[in-house]
């Protein structure tokens, strides 16, 4: 049997995709534009504070995307907008976080956001980490991991 | 190449700015571009250079050059 594309096998253990994750200065203006891609909401636009962003997440068109806005004040998204950066981030689940960073970080990556609960997932844990060619990616703790 | 040579031509390369001289002193207020990003990319050229892995938090907490360039002494560089 084929292996599933959506879950990565070599690395960082088992992860699977999630989302690609798409600064804007509008959620809602950026769904507006996505919808001539096929692309509609999945669930509610979330405002994480300790984050400093709303998001929505939208299907359809693609792969899974998170949009993700800057909340007023915060600076967190700032190095991708002035650069007119549009995707800046991939998005995986995996059952095991901790180790899955740690592998990361043994592979180069290095972390630029510790763990902390999102409100975008339930207050699962999310992790950021950079890739030395200086890609983003994310590692969702997928529920009930870490048991 | 001294050390300070060094991390003027690090700077240099990684702000695409050949008039870039930084001291002890120079924050990320001193250079435009230096935020959150490019922060982590000098990390990722400082290291590449002087072949030394800086703890994620020590660089991250490094507020000016100075700082900057301790970690390195203290890594090896």
């Amino acid at each position: 049997m084929a292996p599933d594309p959506r879950v990565a096998h070599d690395g960082l253990g088992e992860l699977r995709f999630h989302h690609l994750g798409f600064v804007t200065t509008s959620c809602e203006r950026e769904a507006q534009t996505l919808a001539l891609l096929g692309y509609q909401p999945e669930g509610e636009i979330f405002t994480d504070p300790a984050q400093g962003i709303r998001g929505q997440f939208l299907v359809g068109g693609g792969p899974r995307v998170e949009l993700l806005e800057p909340l007023p004040g915060a600076t967190t998204l700032d190095p991708w907008l002035r650069k007119g950066v549009k995707v800046y981030h991939h998005a995986y689940e995996t059952q095991l976080l901790d180790d899955a960073i740690a592998d990361a970080r043994r592979a180069g990556a290095r972390l630029v956001s510790a763990p902390q609960p999102a409100v975008a997932f339930a207050q699962r844990r999310v992790a950021f980490l950079m890739l030395p060619s200086m890609y983003l990616f994310e590692l969702i703790e997928q529920a009930g991991g870490g048991e | 190449m001294t050390l300070d040579d060094r991390l003027n031509e690090i700077f240099r390369d990684v702000f695409a700015d050949d008039s870039i001289t930084v001291d002890d002193a120079t924050t990320a207020e001193d250079i435009e571009g230096w935020d959150s990003l490019a922060h982590i990319n000098l990390m990722f050229s400082l290291e590449d250079e002087f072949s030394v892995k800086i703890p994620d938090e020590d660089f991250a907490n490094a507020k000016n050059v100075g700082e900057i360039r301790r970690l390195l002494e203290e890594h090896g560089a």
